[in-house]
């Protein structure tokens, strides 16, 4: 899965989150989850959850903290579906 | 076959391994319990279904609210989740686990935990919830609420039981009281997927229910000095 392809997932994701349209997120790899997008913990959670449904993955001992922009979050997408794939 | 295995499964619920520590810290609080709080449970609202899974959301006033919750569910088991900072040495981590405490941090927080509430609620289990985040030591007014309460119960669709415990100045004189509200389906105020800012609007509105059981429990206790005079 490219990068493009996960964050156009991505942007579908946050826009349930949020409740608006998808064409009203406007983000990039390096927004900031808390202070660009305006996500608080349960916002963080809730976007956890979401991508986990989304993309058929587990954040299984994943150091949540590091998720700190979308950039961060695709490494760890196309870490975890990396993994899953290997196994 | 399928009685016998099913029996088998009662006795297991009853006595098992995993709940030994749990069970013994349980029964053997109860009675000095029973006797030092005096508990007395209000329903004002009618008794809400006590079976399956389900949220509890709880003021928090002090160290042993697991206990007093633990008056209005007698005979089942819940998990609660506590601050991760409880969690520091080896033995607290024990006492906790045992207590089947489940760590939160939130600004660290490992999804191990939040892996766990779906599981534990599709189990048909209790998880309680002290929405308030931290014990309030300075009065009985409801303090703003976390919006995880919520945010669990609209993703597991499990009703929350909204419980308000009334702070007690004197065990020697005041009975503890307890005061049950109804059941409170989130899914009821909003329609499809929800926002963060519906699960924030919702979790006003259980605050909210909080608060009413706050103001029955004080114009209660008025009517009840009222008529003694």
């Amino acid at each position: 899965m490219s990068r493009e392809e996960i964050i156009s997932r991505l942007k579908k994701v946050l826009a349930t989150v949020k409740g608006v349209e998808e064409s009203t997120i406007d983000c990039d790899e390096s927004t900031n989850l808390l202070t660009g997008l305006g996500l608080n913990s349960v916002g963080m959670l809730y976007m956890i959850i979401a991508v986990e449904n989304e993309f058929g993955i587990r954040f299984e001992d994943t150091n949540t903290s590091e998720l700190v922009t979308v950039g961060k979050v695709i490494d760890f997408i196309q870490q975890i579906s990396a993994m899953k794939q290997g196994k | 076959m399928n009685k016998k295995s099913k029996e088998k499964g009662s006795i297991s619920n009853i006595i098992s391994l995993e709940f030994l520590g749990y069970d013994f810290a349980k029964w053997s609080a109860a009675l000095p319990m029973l006797v030092f709080f005096r508990p007395k449970i209000f329903y004002p609202f009618g008794k809400p279904n006590k079976k399956g899974k389900l949220i509890i959301s709880s003021n928090h006033i002090g160290a042993l609210d697991w206990v007093r919750i633990g008056f209005v569910f007698p005979f089942r088991r819940h998990w609660t989740l506590t601050r991760v900072e409880c969690f520091n040495t080896k033995f607290n981590t024990f006492i906790f686990n045992s207590l089947k405490c489940l760590p939160v941090d939130r600004e660290n927080f490992s999804m191990d935990t939040y892996h766990r509430i779906p599981e534990l609620l599709k189990r048909g289990k209790i998880v309680l919830f002290f929405s308030e985040g931290r014990v309030n030591f300075k009065n009985n007014d409801v303090q703003d609420f976390k919006m995880g309460t919520v945010f669990f119960s609209v993703m597991n669709d499990t009703p929350i039981i909204p419980i308000y415990l009334v702070k007690t100045d004197n065990y020697l004189t005041q009975r503890c009281h307890i005061v049950v509200g109804k059941e409170f389906n989130p899914k009821d105020y909003c329609e499809g997927i929800p926002s963060i800012a519906d699960i924030a609007r919702i979790n006003e509105e259980l605050r909210k229910k909080e608060c009413e059981l706050g103001q029955w429990h004080d114009s209660y206790m008025k009517s009840k000095k009222i008529n003694k005079l």
